[in-house]
């Protein structure tokens, strides 16, 4: 279990945020959004890790621990029902300390051009809070008590982007396009009614 | 600050936004010589500026004219066709390869079934197993609807995709049909997915009122309407009944296959009876008719009403269906001619094994069972 706190500043206030990471969240999320990459966030280009080395990792994964992880069942019950799962989170650990920091870094960074929401989700009681960069990572973590307890971290691609037969090789790897889907998203899931409230900040910033 | 829904200022500088971002990636690409020549990166760049432009200039329509809006209008324009004629990288060619590919009507099934798969995982997903909500797919179902509304702009006579980009080479009438051709079989594939985008229609409304769309201007639209408790009502009614009625039918699928061959192939009949259903009028009124049929009715009656499900009247059943046999046949054979209807394989030939045990073709459906593609 990875356990780390670290300060970030929030609406002028020194806030607490917390990585709680249990092995099977940590195995479950990296292989999704960075390994296997389903979605192809192309998360490896921010974290600085080879693909070929990621590749390689998701080979050992199917080969030694069996892992069950597709893009249609891709719940965290695999991952809580895998019998290697202590010897995968080894496997992922140096991947997940990058992601970690990552994360780390957005939060503390969100100060200087405050891109985040106050929201609270559907069948939620506590607030969430939503954090989108620059290079369109989202970062969502809950409140509790004592601080915010990260929940996910992940890019969000345009489908437009799927399943094509012609190379987009170039869009692929420009962090804007990102960025532009991160906000999109965003938008779109907020101007429904399904969120109980939504608190921008600052809005200038959620424009463009 | 709080989001504000409804904002017509806030939306409209988002689009004018949209148009800014978008005309700045076109112009950076259209010189960029490092892009290769089998990456169509450009192509996509240039594809979102024009659509950008038209989502803007449609907004417009809607406000009150204003000077500053106009000329910016004017300017993404001018700038946009600059940038195209500037740019010895382009061609029409190469955007028709673009296009071809971009609004293929497989990967637009392709894409929708995915989403509707995995929508449907998450509704089923009692447990909570899955970490991913009905809300997470929103952003992913107001892209696919966007894409259709994309290619019925591109297609506009009026549009500067087919008035001016396009139309360089003087051959505009191939060009319009090839654009109208690939909006045709899109809006197939879009008619085809009723269900999913009435799952998600209020947000596909805000999405509608978000873009500033003028009122019934373009019908397909507003052929979404927002959900009232009647509709609810009439909807979850409809549902049950069907669920009822589905669960009796697969009784009678697994009555016509002693063999199992149905459980060997790991085939969700009730998945496929609901394929059966939503996307053949023809059919679903047949089945619907049938076990209305006096002698069948209270048979079917008992079954969805009691613990005890009493006796199906299995040969009366049959008898009836095949009667009428030759809509399932049809339906079979255009699933078998046209493989677009059905992309994934495994599914098509599940689809089409219990359309024909239904009509009780035994051999038929086992023969399709056993073969691939």
């Amino acid at each position: 279990m990875i356990k780390e706190m670290f300060m970030f500043k929030l609406d002028d206030n020194e806030r607490k945020a917390f990585h709680l990471f249990p092995p099977q969240w940590s195995t479950f999320h990296i292989t999704k959004h960075v390994i296997e990459d389903f979605n192809s966030e192309n998360l490896d280009v921010l974290l600085g890790i080879e693909r070929k080395e990621l590749d390689q990792l998701r080979d050992r994964q199917k080969k030694e621990f069996d892992c069950g992880l597709n893009k249609i069942t891709n719940t965290i019950s695999v991952c809580n029902e895998c019998g290697s799962n202590e010897s995968c989170f080894r496997a992922i650990k140096g991947i997940l300390d990058k992601y970690r920091s990552l994360i780390t870094h957005i939060m503390k960074t969100d100060y200087n051009k405050p891109r985040h929401a106050h929201t609270v989700a559907p069948n939620a009681i506590r607030e969430s809070l939503v954090v989108l960069d620059g290079k369109g990572v989202s970062i969502i973590s809950k409140d509790s008590n004592r601080g915010y307890n990260i929940k996910t971290c992940y890019r969000s691609t345009p489908i437009g982007w799927k399943k094509m037969k012609l190379d987009l090789e170039r869009i692929r790897h420009d962090n804007t396009y990102y960025y532009r889907q991160g906000l999109k998203t965003w938008l779109y899931r907020f101007s429904g009614d399904r969120y109980k409230s939504v608190e921008m900040h600052e809005f200038k910033n959620w424009i463009g | 600050m709080i989001f504000s829904k409804n904002n017509v200022t806030d939306s409209l500088m988002r689009l004018e936004q949209a148009c800014f971002f978008h005309l700045e990636k076109a112009t950076e690409y259209s010189y960029d010589y490092k892009i290769k020549e089998q990456d169509y990166s450009r192509e996509y760049a240039f594809s979102e500026a024009i659509y950008a432009y038209e989502k803007y200039r449609r907004a417009l329509e809607t406000v009150v004219p204003n000077v500053q809006w106009e000329n910016n209008l004017d300017f993404f324009r001018d700038n946009i066709l600059d940038s195209v004629k500037e740019s010895n990288l382009l061609s029409v060619d190469r955007f028709k390869k673009f296009f071809g590919d971009y609004f293929s009507s497989l990967r637009y099934e392709e894409l929708i079934s995915n989403t509707k798969d995995q929508v449907k995982y998450v509704i089923g997903d009692k447990q909570g197993e899955n970490d991913r909500t009905l809300e997470d797919y929103v952003s992913e179902v107001c892209d696919l609807v966007l894409i259709r509304d994309k290619i019925e702009h591109f297609c506009r006579a009026d549009g500067i995709l087919l008035q001016d980009v396009l139309n360089q080479d003087g051959d505009a009438g191939t060009i319009t049909q090839f654009v109208g051709n690939l909006r045709m079989e899109l809006v197939k594939v879009y008619d085809d997915y009723y269900s999913l985008w009435n799952l998600f229609r209020n947000d596909i409304i805000n999405l509608r009122s978000s873009l500033l769309i003028p009122f019934n201007n373009e019908k397909w639209w507003f052929e979404i309407q927002p959900l009232t408790s009647q509709v609810i009502e009439n909807q979850m009614s409809t549902t049950l009944e069907q669920k009822k009625e589905n669960s009796f039918l697969e009784e009678m699928v697994r009555h016509n296959d002693p063999e199992k061959e149905m459980n060997k192939f790991d085939v969700n009949i009730p998945e496929c009876l609901e394929w059966l259903r939503q996307n053949s009028a023809e059919v679903n009124n047949l089945l619907g008719e049938v076990l209305s049929y006096p002698d069948i009715k209270p048979s079917f009656y008992v079954y969805s009403t009691s613990e005890d499900k009493g006796e199906i009247p299995f040969d009366r059943l049959l008898h009836a269906v095949q009667m009428k046999e030759q809509i399932i046949l049809d339906l079979v054979e255009e699933l078998q001619r046209d493989k677009g209807k059905i992309v994934d394989s495994d599914r098509r030939r599940h689809v089409i094994a219990t359309a024909l045990f239904i009509v009780n073709k035994k051999e038929a459906a086992s023969d399709i069972l056993d073969k691939k593609d």
